[in-house]
């Protein structure tokens, strides 16, 4: 289908790992890709920032593999919860393996949220898939995002051998799904 | 007296930091006798304006330089009051413009109309190309409050005057002398209030020209023929590497959404007003959301109010963050054109 992002149909680089960024505008994607690319490591990184799949055409020849893909949600922004909601139906089946994370920022302001937390955790238990608390507002805080995504990022690079994010999903202790979408 | 305490108080509303220059305008006092007695840098604002009124008081100060002062101030802080907007009219008989515009016979027009209803000072000051009036009506008793004090501004020539707020008492009195010293027979009050009086200005007498039409007024459309253009392109340093691994996937979209932007409102800063209000009396649109209306067919009265310190502003970024759909519809669109703080949307019958 036209539109769907494939996880595999292209040949990866040595020793590289590209991430995407999915969220609205404004959310600090840019912050973060930022503190992501400060953040000294081992392997090369290039990061990719978007506001919704599908990706545009115009990119796809140059676009390298997609290792990782992250959803960023503000819970203060109705828009951007319901944005990830209908662009996760667009991402090929193998990146819920163990290639999606997703973000969440503003969960400590219960005062100013829109988005109800138990849609959020229905909806990271829907697709299985982890999801990271933190926020882009600071450096401090941003950098700590960064390391937190940069852990999964290296697995996924191959810096940890005999490590795959599949190893890491299957390891993980299986538990009810508590919430549902 | 209170000519003296009317000094201080207008007096104690400058920064120090502006008396130096505040002084050289007003011209009642020379300012080199200042500089043997205050130290504008060191000395405290209440001591500085303290000796300024003793000097004023010893010069037997009068009304009128104190009213000066005070449009010195109004002149150079127009964006603390709430400003109305007043349209005149002339029956077609007349040319349609004014005959004059020399500031003195204004001035004496309208002192001469405003003294069959009330005492009063009137007082006028120049800036650029408009007149601004102080006009302050004696109330009964002897405290001045600030309400007995009006300001106006007026570009000559042009068919509209700004007014600052006017007691309901004073208005029908005041709006007359307005109306018959300039010599035109309507004036209605247009639905256009705001702070800020250079924005005002602009929407009403640039009313045809704001948008991507501005940059015509503000010569930005030609470049300079004889600018020399930058052939060298100097290498960009190390943050250019960090930004080679960071893409930004709708990058095409984006300028795409900023092209349109920029046609429709123009490159330069909107015009500031702080509050918007549409007035809706359309039938209800989303149906999509709540099936249950769909047979409803009857208009629905509605309020929307934008606010802001630049609502205009905010309109033309609305379109670039991506929280509305480009093109915006011609009620959003034609904001800036429309000079109106409110605005009525109802169904094309």
């Amino acid at each position: 289908m036209a539109g769907i992002l494939k996880a595999y149909n292209k040949v990866p680089a040595l020793n590289t790992a590209t991430v995407l960024l999915v969220g609205v505008e404004g959310i600090g994607k840019h912050k973060l890709a930022n503190a992501m690319l400060d953040l000294n490591i081992t392997f090369n990184l290039h990061v990719r920032t978007t506001t919704s799949l599908p990706l545009p055409e115009e990119n796809a020849e140059t676009r390298p593999r997609i290792d990782l893909v992250v959803f960023m949600i503000d819970m203060s922004k109705k828009n951007s919860f319901a944005m990830v909601e209908n662009c996760v139906k667009l991402l090929d089946i193998n990146y819920f393996l163990g290639r999606v994370n997703f973000v969440i920022t503003h969960a400590d302001k219960p005062h100013s949220q829109n988005v109800t937390l138990p849609a959020v955790l229905g909806l990271c238990d829907t697709y299985d898939s982890p999801m990271v608390w933190g926020s882009t507002e600071t450096t401090e805080s941003c950098h700590c995002l960064a390391r937190k995504i940069l852990t999964t990022t290296e697995i996924i690079a191959g810096c940890k051998s005999h490590v795959t994010p599949m190893l890491i999903r299957a390891t993980r202790l299986p538990c009810e799904y508590s919430e549902t979408l | 007296m209170d000519v003296v305490l009317s000094l201080r108080r207008i007096l104690n509303r400058f920064k120090k930091t502006d008396f130096v220059e505040i002084l050289k305008t007003w011209n009642f006092i020379n300012i080199d006798d200042l500089y043997a007695s205050i130290d504008f840098q060191r000395n405290t604002k209440t001591t500085i304006v303290s000796r300024i009124t003793e000097i004023c008081r010893e010069k037997n100060i009068r009304p009128y330089h104190v009213a000066q002062l005070d449009l010195i101030y109004q002149q150079k802080n127009p964006n603390c009051k709430n400003w109305t907007v007043f349209k005149l009219s002339q029956t077609s008989d007349k040319n349609g413009k004014q005959e004059t515009a020399e500031y003195s016979v204004l001035e004496d027009s309208l002192r001469q109309q405003l003294a069959v209803f009330f005492r009063h000072d009137l007082d006028s000051r120049p800036q650029g190309e408009s007149l601004w009036f102080r006009l302050h009506i004696h109330g009964i008793g002897v405290q001045v409050s600030t309400s007995d004090v009006i300001y106006m501004v007026y570009h000559p020539h042009s068919s509209y005057i700004i007014t600052s707020a006017i007691k309901v008492t004073y208005k029908d009195y005041v709006l007359q002398a307005v109306l018959t010293s300039l010599k035109c027979t309507q004036l209605k009050e247009l639905q256009l209030r705001g702070k800020n009086l250079k924005s005002l200005a602009d929407m009403t007498l640039y009313q045809q020209c704001q948008g991507s039409f501005s940059q015509y007024r503000l010569n930005q459309a030609d470049c300079n023929p004889l600018g020399r253009k930058k052939t060298i392109k100097r290498k960009d340093s190390s943050p250019d590497a960090l930004r080679s691994r960071l893409t930004y996937e709708n990058l095409q979209d984006k300028k795409a959404r900023i092209c349109k932007t920029e046609e429709t409102f123009g490159t330069s800063q909107q015009p500031t007003l702080e509050r918007l209000t549409f007035q809706l009396k359309t039938r209800f649109r989303g149906q999509h959301h709540i099936p249950a209306m769909v047979g409803h067919h009857s208009p629905i009265h509605c309020t929307v109010k934008f606010e802001g310190h630049s609502v205009i502003e905010g309109i033309k970024h609305l379109g670039t963050c991506g929280l509305a759909s480009l093109p915006l519809p011609s009620h959003l669109a034609n904001v800036h054109s429309l000079a109106k703080n409110t605005i009525s949307l109802a169904e094309k019958s």
